[in-house]
């Protein structure tokens, strides 16, 4: 393809490219280029430019946002002509992460938290037969017993001495234990919270760090505060392992299991709970006064949720492996009939192969984007993806983002 | 002045004039006008054709016949021949012979004109596609299930029977590799594997306690796979299970010659409660209770209330050891039926799901018994010839049979013994029918074409409108092996997905 200086003429874009990158710089002058070029055809143009002989893969930034279409096509849709000249940044192209070590536990893996801020290098992982084990990276570093029986969740929370982990157990208690990451990591003294009747299916820790939250096969949502010996030091003398036995307070409301908790974000949520189950609903909970406020009916079984923290949204994952975005401004009414309104559902390809597509875990950033894991018998997948273009105008700068699908295997 | 005065009285109408005198002459088909009705247009007879070149007496010699032309002239049939005579050519007008057929066509002609009756062929303008009735959008119906969400891997052989937990959290599968295997439903990771002698041939859970019955082969064993794990030791411990399987010793003490005085059975062997001996490998996955019958058990169905679960052995010698309850609280058996009328073999049995009715499917009717009363309420009868599966509605007004003439016939117990509807989707052999056990209106039906069809089956509770059943969809995952398909498919307690479980070992989660 000629890239040259000139006039453009027809199917010709003129373009200059510009990088933050310090190594890379090429200089910024005009170029006119065929505008049916995409992402790796322009990729091509700044390698030769560069004078590379070993090419480097690059993404492209229009106005702060990925170019996914040709250039032709970007022009068309903001009704741009071509004489005008279009800045392109280039950033250094995501790779598909490539496998670099598999880790294979003895049992199956229940979850999988992250121990630190996200991005984190420690990650844990309950296994079903009671432990935990402590990754960096990819390598496995530390393991720790919490219980005999199996372990269906966990949470956890960075903290400034290292993180705290809960996990809810199959015997009906939540099992609490504080993690040291660094060069050598530890694990503190293992404490039991009791209280609910079933085995224990999701579990919450609260971004402040003072209340615990689990539910489960008892369709009850049961919470304990955090006293000063639950995530206590192993070095703190050989005393009695650290136990409660009842919870602050029990939750009932939910007709079947709770399978997914997760503690309200200050901005947008003070004082709650909200909680998922298998009976089609979304339960948001109070904490000062210990009862429920409302129910947001979603279609089907909910095995995971998230709240975007920018916006009124919610994103629920169901068993058969459909993904639904909820609009959750209108007025929440303490009956049934919640105010759920302008559902977008997604239904997940198998495009992994032998994938089943009962999805999990769900987690959201910042920027609006989520990620979700696919259990596959001992090894875990996530996908990540943007949030797709939705019906409503309002919120009208999000429009339709391309999807970044990648693949990590942990 | 007598004129003047008539005149007068005329006028003011005191003096009607004269009436007019009678007719001589009578008008005979004054009303024929009304009676007679309309006759039919009449067509007149289509013209004749003008004799053209073929009929000339000196054609040109194109339109004379080849021999092989007049040979197949002379083998149409007379209705069929364009021409009714055979072009000839003469060289001139006085070599002309008479026409032979000259009268015959004149009356035919004539025949044609006043004798032939003639009338406009009415066509009736029915659009075919009218006539199909309209089913409801699949769309519109959801929630059904559509494609697979878990797989439980990990049997070798054929899975005969799959069954659910009632709280849905678990799952069992037995298979004809001599395993029974407990899966947990969400996430399709095995729990348990135990292993038996024989093949394992049927599996229920008891929709009270978590328990199991298992059949391999000719025993049945009730099973308790110690799901519940308390975590504090001084905690109240459920009990009520382990306390159930307790073997009785007083049933033991009985003589030997039980099976002589039995005066119904005398052919029919005993059926005997034994505790599982603490050394076997059952008794450590926690086998406690075992029952040896007559015959292999292809179908355990358990009460709604966990007492009573009855076994259906078909190829039992002895007719009433076919179909038989076990009363676990008791730790007895019941034969209830020593001579089935019609002496066919019990294929299928169901309990209804509120009143005290027990129903017994043969391989051509299904009767319904009234345990309380202990006599027969109804029996169902269809044209299917190898009843397979029956299955109850959980309001208890419907019955559906899947049979292996590849149909299934829904019965409206309101009704008289003919059935509703009798469907027929599959290719091959129905295996197993059932209904969903929840609120949502399903019906599946699995079969040895290996795929399974889903209906929409709605009831309504008033008594104008019968069922709507709406083929909604058909599964298609699992692979025939050795000409088996999928042999058996459970709904969840009250989700909308259904579990089936194939002779290709496999056994999926759709949602």
């Amino acid at each position: 393809m000629a890239a040259h200086s000139g006039k453009p003429g027809g199917g010709e874009a003129l373009v200059a490219f510009f990088t933050k990158l310090p190594s890379l710089q090429v200089p910024e002058e005009e170029l006119v280029i065929p505008s049916d070029l995409e992402r790796y055809g322009l990729s091509e143009v700044v390698n030769r430019l560069l004078g590379r002989d070993q090419p480097i893969p690059f993404d492209f930034l229009v106005e702060g946002e990925f170019l996914r279409s040709s250039i032709g096509r970007y022009l068309e849709a903001h009704k741009l002509s071509s004489e005008k000249v279009l800045r392109l940044e280039f950033v250094l192209a995501l790779r598909e992460p490539e496998q670099s070590a598999v880790d294979e536990a003895p049992e199956w893996i229940s979850s999988v938290a992250a121990l630190e801020a996200f991005p984190s290098t420690w990650f844990a992982a309950t296994l079903y037969d009671g432990t935990v084990r402590l990754y960096e990276g990819a390598q496995m570093k530390l393991t720790t017993r919490l219980s005999d029986h199996g372990l269906t969740g966990a949470a956890a929370l960075p903290t400034s001495r290292g993180s705290h982990l809960v996990a809810a157990c199959q015997d009906g208690t939540l099992k609490a234990c504080g993690f040291q990451c660094g060069s050598g990591p530890s694990s503190g003294a293992v404490s039991s919270q009791a209280g609910a009747k079933k085995a224990l299916q999701a579990c919450a820790i609260h971004e402040d760090g003072t209340l615990l939250a689990a539910g489960g096969w008892s369709m009850e949502v049961c919470v304990w505060n955090v006293e000063p010996e639950t995530f206590a030091d192993e070095t703190a003398g050989k005393r009695k392992a650290p136990h409660q036995a009842e919870a602050k307070f029990t939750l009932a409301g939910h007709s079947q299991v709770v399978t997914a908790l997760s503690f309200g974000k200050k901005e947008q949520f003070p004082f709650s709970l909200l909680s998922g189950s298998w009976d089609c609903s979304i339960r948001v909970w109070d904490l000062v006064a210990g009862s429920g406020v409302c129910n947001w009916p979603v279609a089907r079984a909910v095995t995971s949720f998230t709240l975007n923290p920018s916006m009124p949204q919610l994103a629920t994952s169901h068993e058969d492996g459909h993904v639904s975005l909820w609009d959750i401004r209108a007025p929440a009414h303490s009956s049934i009939a919640g105010a759920m309104c302008g559902c977008l559902t997604v239904r997940l390809a198998t495009d992994v192969a032998g994938c089943q597509a009962a999805v999990l875990l769900f987690a959201a950033d910042d920027t609006g984007r989520y990620g979700m894991t696919l259990p596959r018998s001992r090894l875990g997948s996530t996908k990540a993806f943007g949030t797709v273009g939705y019906p409503w105008d309002i919120y009208g700068d999000h429009g339709a983002s391309g999807g970044d699908f990648f693949h990590e295997e942990c | 002045m007598k004129v003047k005065r008539l005149v007068s009285l005329l006028r003011q109408g005191k003096i009607r004039p004269p009436p007019p005198p009678a007719p001589e002459v009578w008008d005979l088909w004054a009303d024929e006008a009304q009676l007679r009705r309309k006759a039919p247009t009449a067509l007149p007879a289509p013209k004749m054709a003008l004799p053209g070149h073929a009929e000339s007496y000196n054609p040109p010699s194109e339109y004379l016949f080849t021999e092989e032309e007049k040979k197949e002239w002379e083998e149409t049939f007379e209705e069929d021949r364009t021409l009714n005579h055979l072009p000839q050519k003469f060289e001139s007008l006085r070599h002309v012979p008479g026409y032979k057929d000259f009268t015959l066509e004149r009356f035919k002609r004539c025949l044609d004109l006043y004798l032939v009756p003639r009338a406009l062929k009415q066509r009736m303008n029915v659009d075919p596609e009218s006539l199909l009735p309209k089913l409801p959008n699949p769309k519109d119906l959801r929630p059904f299930p559509t494609h697979i969400a878990v797989s439980y891997e990990g049997h070798e052989g054929m899975i005969r029977s799959v069954a659910v937990e009632a709280t849905g959290r678990y799952l069992a599968t037995a298979s004809s590799d001599e395993t029974l295997r407990i899966w947990e439903v969400a996430t399709g990771r095995p729990v348990r594997s135990i292993k038996f002698s024989s093949a394992v041939t049927a599996v229920a859970w008891n929709p009270q306690h978590l328990m199991l019955s298992v059949s391999a082969e000719e025993n049945v064993f009730f099973l308790d796979p110690q799901l519940e794990i308390q975590a504090a030791p001084d905690g109240e411990a459920p009990v009520a299970v382990s306390s159930l399987l307790e073997f009785k010793e007083a049933n033991v003490a009985k003589p030997e010659g039980e099976e002589v005085e039995e005066p119904t059975a005398a052919k029919a062997k005993a059926v005997h409660w034994r505790a599982v001996q603490p050394d076997s490998p059952q008794h450590a996955a926690g086998c406690r209770l075992s029952i040896a019958t007559d015959g292999d058990v292809q179908l355990l169905v358990w009460h709604h209330k966990g007492n009573y679960c009855a076994a259906v052995s078909p190829k039992a010698r002895a007719t009433s050891n076919q179909c038989i309850i076990h009363a676990l609280n008791q730790q007895k058996s019941m034969r209830p039926f020593a001579r089935l009328r019609g002496g066919q073999q019990v294929q299928s049995c169901a309990f209804h799901p509120s009143k005290p009715h027990f129903l017994v499917a043969t391989m051509r009717s299904v009767r319904i018994y009234d345990l309380q009363k202990q006599a027969q309420v109804k029996q169902l009868i269809s044209g299917a010839k190898w009843i397979s599966s029956v299955t109850v509605h959980p309001t208890g007004d419907h019955v559906v049979v899947g049979s292996y003439d590849r149909r299934v016939v829904w019965w409206d117990l309101d009704f008289a013994s003919k059935p509703y509807k009798t469907l027929q989707y599959h290719d091959k052999a129905v295996r197993c029918a059932t209904f969903h056990p929840g609120k949502f209106p399903l019906l599946a039906a699995c079969s040895d074409d290996a795929t399974v069809s889903i209906l929409h089956a709605k009831v309504f509770s008033d008594l104008m409108q019968s069922p709507m059943i709406v083929p909604v969809k058909r599964l298609r995952d699992h692979m025939v092996n050795q000409g088996f398909g999928v042999l058996s498919c459970a709904w969840h307690p009250h989700q909308p997905w259904l579990f089936t479980a194939g002779a290709d070992g496999r056994a999926y989660l759709w949602a």
